[in-house]
């Protein structure tokens, strides 16, 4: 395959392949496709869990402000003693106690006070602990009349994690801007969807077109080995487009090779050249055909292609989860499945991303998963997923079946892992909403 | 879909490739970029940095900075229309006269160019090339705007490698100029130009003005010391056998090269001007430094 040389000045080798989701984040730059390797390590290869995460605070306190703090490894386990000394200070709390012995606590520096053990304290001096066992309120000293208490007897709530702590120094990850980031994605996104019933307006195509469409569309992404944000942005074009404009039969899949053409021009540093893209649809269309069809989509698109795919989501809420590299091609196979399915469409792409992290790890681990940091970070709760969440599980189980296999053929490829052999999550099918 | 001509009206020619023009009773300046010379049309169509240029200057609405309001091919141009401003606006800021008449109106400018670069890194956009030409005043009304085609680029989207062709020399970071660990362009860069156009606010000159990148090193370190492990984390590792380096340099005291400057204008300028990029303000802090009190 011929590779456009007008964004990169190496050659590329067009046979190396992404790896599956590994091409985010984790690459050597000798061998990495993509140009900022060190964007954002949202999706970890190589099956490490997400390192550096913190305690972050509770969901019910989501939106104080919290300062974020690294995690120590090494910080005092939890004696019956020390849990003593938790729980008699929120019995002393609770009573309205307001006695303070700064001599036997440490300030954090933001003016609030952790416990610390006078022999445990040359360890634990000037590392930070867990927020889970900050206080917010000065701390009582040792010689406060504890009661004895059993480990059962303290409930700690599930806390939020702060999933940002290890890329504090990595600029490109743009950690002091995130949540605003994200934040203006989610306002975003409800701009660059398109109507769930745009096809009504289309007489010569229909849903199952665009389907076929799009399975083929994902094994040429795959075959020219590029990047998952290309594949959602392709597709994000092609619907946009056929919202807007009225297109014939014949001319879909010129369409859907402009799309990708476009979305590999926003994304990839190495653009296929459009005579390849003849060349794949079996010489179908000209040169002329494809660049006017080009033009046509810039303009009628306004070229508005900074648009929040699912994918975007993705890589944050797979950051939230801790995925390894398991979860992230299940939750990757599944979201796939879906942009094949018109039906979707009803869906935003947050809602798609989050609902695709939670039906995978559902399929991993056998019982229904959505933790507190997945509820503060996707912003949706486990039961604003499970329809999106109980039609993928569908999706997943028909997914070799029928006419469309292209997506289930591609992750039962070494490549990703043989993922699609994997069961699906059949409990989520069995209460159907 | 409505053709240009059907669109905007009354063509006004500015400069060779700049008109103002009309729609609605409103005025507009329309840009004209030739995209598909013959190399492209035979090649590869509409070239990749327009489209992500111009996609993500449509998305930005910022008062601070020049709003690119429709985009239509036609033929082998690409006719951008952008928010029209008056002769009021004054292009190359710095090179205004009256820009100097208070320093109140110095520290308000600056307030909003940080201001502006902070909401382009939130949306994950670098600047690359912030330097006094791209940047229109209208000392009446002290409103600045900040041109950005040609220079924004999405952080998201794939990045060059540095190169010498991106960003003036002048504004450059010591990191790019070092070529520094990695290859690709940060936030912190953005925030290097903003503390070099803060310095020639004040000076009403370049702050460094070294022709080639080893001479302007040296201006660097002149002023700012030459950078050490405690300065700049791993710079010796990598350049400590550098010709770029130089001879050590202790740095000199900014009160004294800035002497018109109170001490929290001392301080933003050091933050913005820190070697290490990492240990360098973002703009994002820049914007709420004590400085910009009363602004």
């Amino acid at each position: 395959m011929k590779i456009s040389d007008e964004n990169s000045s190496k050659p590329i080798n067009p046979t190396s392949f992404q790896g599956g989701i590994e091409c985010v984040g984790n690459r050597k730059m000798g061998q990495n496709r993509r140009a900022l390797s060190v964007i954002n390590q949202d999706l970890v290869a190589e099956g490490r869990p997400y390192p550096c995460v913190v305690n972050k605070r509770a969901l019910a306190e989501k939106h104080n402000v919290c300062e974020k703090k690294q995690a120590d490894p090494g910080h005092r386990p939890i004696t019956r003693r020390f849990a003593a000394q938790i729980a008699s200070t929120q019995k002393n709390r609770a009573e309205g106690t307001k006695k303070s012995n700064l001599g036997n606590s440490n300030s954090n520096g933001f003016g609030e006070h952790i416990f610390v053990d006078e022999e445990h304290k040359s360890t634990t001096d000037d590392q930070p602990v867990p927020m889970s066992l900050e206080k917010t309120e000065p701390m009582h000293s040792e010689s406060d009349q504890m009661e004895e208490v059993e480990m059962e007897d303290i409930i700690e709530e599930e806390t939020v994690l702060d999933i940002d702590t290890c890329d504090a120094n990595n600029p490109l990850a743009v950690v002091d801007y995130i949540e605003d980031l994200y934040a203006h994605y989610r306002k975003l996104e409800g701009t660059s969807c398109v109507s769930s019933d745009y096809m009504a307006q289309q007489s010569d195509i229909n849903e199952r077109m665009r389907a076929i469409l799009i399975d083929w569309l994902i094994e040429v992404h795959d075959k020219f080995d590029l990047l998952h944000e290309t594949l959602f942005l392709t597709v994000n074009l092609i619907d946009r487009f056929l919202a807007k404009q009225t297109v014939a039969r014949k001319k879909l899949q010129l369409v859907g090779l402009v799309a990708m053409l476009l979305a590999c021009k926003y994304e990839e540093v190495s653009v296929p050249v459009v005579g390849d893209l003849i060349l794949i649809s079996d010489k179908a269309y000209t040169r002329k055909e494809v660049l006017e069809m080009e033009k046509l989509m810039v303009n009628t698109l306004q070229f508005n292609m900074s648009v929040p795919t699912a994918y975007v989501f993705m890589k944050r809420f797979l950051k939230a989860a801790q995925a390894d590299r398991k979860l992230e091609l299940l939750a990757f196979f599944l979201v796939e499945l879906s942009l094949v399915e018109y039906e979707m469409l009803k869906f935003p792409p947050s809602l798609l991303a989050a609902a695709a992290v939670y039906t995978a790890q559902c399929t991993i681990y056998g019982f229904k998963q959505w933790s507190k940091t997945c509820e503060w970070h996707s912003n949706y709760s486990e039961d604003q997923l499970l329809e999106c969440s109980t039609l993928m599980a569908a999706f997943h189980q028909k997914a070799g079946n029928g006419k469309l296999t292209g997506v289930h053929r591609k992750y039962c490829s070494s490549k990703f892992s043989y993922t699609a052999k994997c069961e699906p999550a059949r409990f989520l099918l069995e209460n159907p909403l | 879909m409505l053709t240009l001509r059907e669109k905007y009206y009354d063509f006004d020619q500015i400069s060779s490739k700049v008109f103002k023009c009309r729609r609605d009773d409103q005025f507009f300046t329309m840009k004209i970029v030739s995209i598909l010379n013959e190399e492209n049309q035979a090649n590869n169509g509409v070239p990749y940095w327009i489209i992500r240029e111009i996609s993500i200057l449509k998305e930005l609405d910022h008062i601070n900075i020049v709003r690119l309001i429709d985009v239509m091919t036609d033929g082998p141009d690409l006719f951008l229309v952008f928010e029209y401003l008056d002769n009021e606006f004054q292009a190359d800021f710095l090179k205004n006269p009256k820009m100097f008449m208070y320093p109140q109106m110095k520290k308000e400018f600056l307030y909003q160019i940080l201001n502006t670069v902070a909401y382009l890194h939130a949306r994950k956009i670098l600047l690359r090339d912030l330097r006094p030409e791209n940047i229109l005043v209208n000392v009446r009304t002290q409103v600045l705007k900040i041109a950005l085609f040609g220079a924004a680029r999405t952080f998201e989207a794939p990045l060059e490698a540095y190169s010498s062709s991106v960003g003036c020399l002048s504004y450059r970071s010591p990191e790019v100029l070092f070529q520094f660990g990695c290859e690709k362009y940060s936030t912190p860069n953005d925030v290097w130009a903003v503390g070099c156009i803060f310095g020639e606010m004040l000076l009403h000159r370049p702050l460094f003005s070294g022709p080639s990148d080893v001479e302007l090193l040296d201006e660097i370190f002149t002023l700012l010391g030459t950078p050490t492990e405690e300065t700049w984390p791993g710079v010796t590792s990598i350049c400590g056998t550098c010709a770029l380096m130089g001879p050590p340099q202790q740095p000199k005291d900014l009160a004294k090269e800035f002497p018109m400057l109170n001490p929290d204008g001392l301080d933003l300028l050091s933050k913005m001007l820190c070697l290490c990029p990492n240990y360098r303000i973002s703009a994002e802090d820049a914007v709420k430094h004590p400085y910009f009190k009363g602004v």
